[in-house]
């Protein structure tokens, strides 16, 4: 949804400010439930996680993410005036917003395939075991 | 044309076998479906949280409304469509499945729940657009919405844990040392198994 409003495709009724207060704590209460349960499932099966090429492609791409987050986050909150009136409607920033929501969308595309790691062929752990 | 026939029909069908053979179609088209089931429960989370008075409680819900649930049709014919790729590469199997029948029906009452909605709470929407929260009839909706997702996503979890082989595999056989396999040494007086990875 923030990479939404970014894009002014949708919440243009909000300002960035409100839409990053609604949606921010969402945001990370669920990356921290992912966590906890991303370990549990590590514990569970942790030749079947760790033994495979797309399981540390994604965590890779998940601290890339949380890197570009904490640093927008951080940045809105010390000049959230500038970013209201001229930064979120820089051509490069909205970029960036579609680069995020990108990286989520091969994060998503990675922990399914962690079941199919054999597709990378060579490059997979697995394939070697 | 009975349902089984139509079936094995679909199963037999040239893109069923294309997505069935390639070795990354299967993995991809399942990727696009959890993706867009993502964006349909999460801008429904949203609609739903504001209904019950727990979030965008400041927000006129017809605008608020107006501006994602375009978002959520979008990604629900994707779902609809990545789904239906996934279920004609094992049609039988996915029909006679108890928790493809549970996702289903949960969807199917979903849509009721929506035009329940429709009837109720969503005629006097002027009346309660900037309230904190919907009348008790939308929240009541609300809550039904968000524990059906809920269980439309678990449901389509387990049907990944029990329509592969592998969830069906036999016990193996009495006497089996598991010390083999961890030592990476074949056994070959029985026991190891050559089934694909499962689809989980």
């Amino acid at each position: 949804m923030i990479c939404l409003r970014i894009l002014g495709w949708a919440g243009m009724d909000q300002t960035l400010r409100q839409t990053t207060s609604r949606f921010g704590p969402w945001l990370t209460g669920g990356l921290w439930l992912m966590l906890v349960t991303g370990i549990l499932m590590v514990i569970g099966e942790p030749v079947r996680e760790l033994v495979t090429f797309s399981f540390w492609l994604k965590m890779f791409l998940v601290a890339v993410s949380t890197v570009v987050v904490t640093i927008f986050q951080s940045s809105l909150r010390k000049h959230e005036q500038r970013w209201e009136d001229t930064l979120v409607q820089r051509g490069s920033i909205k970029g960036l917003a579609i680069v995020t929501f990108l990286i989520w969308v091969c994060i998503i595309i990675l922990g399914r395939l962690i079941a199919y790691d054999h597709i990378w062929g060579s490059w997979s752990p697995a394939t070697k075991a | 044309m009975d349902i089984d026939a139509l079936l094995k029909f679909l199963e037999a069908s040239g893109l069923a076998a294309r997505i069935r053979d390639s070795v990354f179609l299967f993995p991809m088209i399942e990727s696009t479906h959890v993706i867009g089931l993502a964006l349909v429960f999460g801008t429904i989370a949203v609609i739903d949280l504001r209904l019950l008075g727990i979030a965008s409680t400041q927000r006129s819900f017809h605008r608020m409304a107006s501006d994602i649930l375009k978002w959520t049709w979008g990604a629900f014919a994707l779902t609809a469509l990545t789904g239906s790729l996934m279920f004609i590469t094992n049609a039988t199997v996915y029909y006679h499945n108890f928790f493809f029948r549970m996702k289903m029906l949960l969807l199917a009452l979903t849509g009721i729940n929506m035009l329940f909605f429709e009837l109720t709470a969503g005629r006097t929407i002027h009346g309660w657009d900037r309230a904190p929260s919907a009348p008790r009839a939308g929240k009541a909706v609300a809550a039904l919405s968000l524990a059906m997702w809920i269980g439309i996503i678990c449901m389509g979890r387990l049907i990944g844990f029990t329509t592969t082989r592998a969830a069906v595999a036999a016990p193996p056989p009495a006497g089996t040392n598991f010390d083999d396999f961890l030592q990476g040494t074949p056994n070959d007086t029985g026991g190891t198994q050559t089934t694909p990875p499962p689809r989980r």
